[in-house]
């Protein structure tokens, strides 16, 4: 590949702002879901419990 | 609710910023003059920061190292030459034959342009090297002097 | 539950399709003969900001459906398709302000597509904002598809502002047999991958949004 420094910089921040937003995205949903989830389960045994 | 109030600001602060944007839209409708535009007697450039695109004529590129200073001939390819005088390094892609915007002060009498922003305007070809079709160089000029 | 397409099998799978495409884009497709190498930057460039397109017309589709069927079960997904709008705009608008400060010379400027593109991005927020500020209920479903289909419009704004106006940003590549049979069929794969991957976060999005619902519902009954 021929690039001058800036043009390398320019190419890898580019493809680095993008491929870690998206893989952050991905992570978070993945997060939020767990939480959402274990906080699911704690209210419906609660709601059990009090019935 | 406190945070309403908030959400509410938020809202009209956007209102705010496309009506401004919107605003602006106005302004640079016409991002750039051509030189045949800059040269017509009924537009007022006088003392006013204009843009002005062209195509930078072959041959008329000169580098000053020790004043870091560029001038170049901008040109239409029928008449209209521009004298542009910039002061600092130019874009990466700035070379002779290439589409220029230049942002500064124009002088009809003189035919100068001095400017303090310039900016490379490429076309919208890629073409990879082994690509036997001609590189479209009428695509380049079209972008900047045909709309 | 049977595979649905909110399941992480899928996402991992179409991020991985993604980062494939990129490793063609960056290490084996040719290189351009105006710009060099700096041009791959189209590969990431170009697919943020026609997905944010179709964030836009998913929440289009949300919106209308919402009007004719007096409903509010569409605001899950217009919440998630406004997220995604703003979320890929602001990717679209980085990655072409870098590339433009190594092809133009600047990082900014407000020509017509750079800034009917900035709008679209003030918009998707604004909805977001909306959302947030009323409360459930008529008005916030008819507002915010009101807002939503303004969005919509903005959109083909945007894809003609090069056309219709003189713009420092060239006019579109695709459709005009201005690229190279090899750089434009990476374009499109980019492009489609990357649609798919934002659907894939939608439908992710919706189903956790409809849980945190579920369990707003959980806790009012409860009390």
């Amino acid at each position: 590949m021929w690039l001058t420094n800036a043009q390398g910089w320019a190419l890898a921040g580019a493809y680095v702002v993008v491929v870690l937003a998206l893989l952050s995205a991905l992570v978070y949903l993945y997060y939020e879901r767990r939480k959402l989830r274990a906080l699911q389960q704690t209210l419906t045994e609660k709601q059990h419990e009090e019935n | 609710m406190k945070k309403t109030k908030w959400i509410v600001g938020s809202l009209v602060i956007v209102a705010v910023v496309v009506a401004l944007s919107l605003l602006k839209l106005d302004d640079n409708i016409v991002y750039f003059y051509t030189p045949r535009e800059v040269f017509a007697p009924d537009l007022d450039v006088w003392g006013k920061n204009i843009k002005i695109g062209g195509m930078v004529k072959v041959g008329s590129v000169q580098k000053d190292m020790a004043d870091m200073r560029l001038t170049f001939v901008m040109t239409d390819f029928k008449g209209h030459d521009i004298v542009v005088q910039h002061r600092g390094t130019p874009p990466d892609l700035f070379k002779e034959g290439q589409g220029v915007v230049t942002e500064g002060y124009f002088d009809r009498t003189q035919k100068t342009m001095q400017s303090h922003t310039l900016m490379v305007k490429h076309s919208e070809e890629y073409r990879v090297p082994h690509d036997t079709e001609m590189q479209n160089k009428e695509l380049l000029i079209k972008s900047i002097l045909g709309n | 539950m049977r595979a649905e397409f909110a399941a992480w099998r899928w996402g991992l799978a179409l991020f991985a399709l993604q980062l494939v495409g990129w490793g063609w884009g960056l290490y084996g497709v040719g290189t351009d003969v105006h710009q060099g190498d700096v041009y791959r930057i189209i590969y990431v460039h170009v697919p943020t900001c026609l997905t944010a397109f179709v964030c836009a017309f998913y929440l289009f589709l949300c919106s209308v459906y919402a009007l004719r069927k007096k409903t509010e079960a569409c605001l899950l997904w217009g919440q998630a398709a406004a997220e995604l709008g703003l979320l890929f705009t602001v990717l679209g608008l980085l990655t072409g302000s870098i590339w433009g400060r190594v092809t133009w010379g600047v990082w900014w400027t407000w020509d017509a597509r750079l800034l009917t593109t900035f709008i679209l991005g003030v918009l998707f927020a604004a909805y977001l904002l909306l959302q947030q500020a009323l409360p459930r209920g008529a008005a916030k479903t008819k507002a915010s598809a009101a807002l939503g289909i303004l969005i919509f419009i903005d959109v083909p704004i945007v894809y003609k502002s090069v056309t219709w106006w003189r713009t420092l940003h060239q006019p579109p590549s695709i459709g005009g047999g201005t690229m190279s049979g090899e750089i434009l069929t990476l374009l499109l794969i980019t492009i489609l991958s990357s649609l798919l991957f934002m659907t894939w976060l939608l439908f992710a999005r919706v189903k956790n949004l409809r849980l945190q619902q579920r369990i707003a519902e959980l806790v009012s009954d409860w009390h």
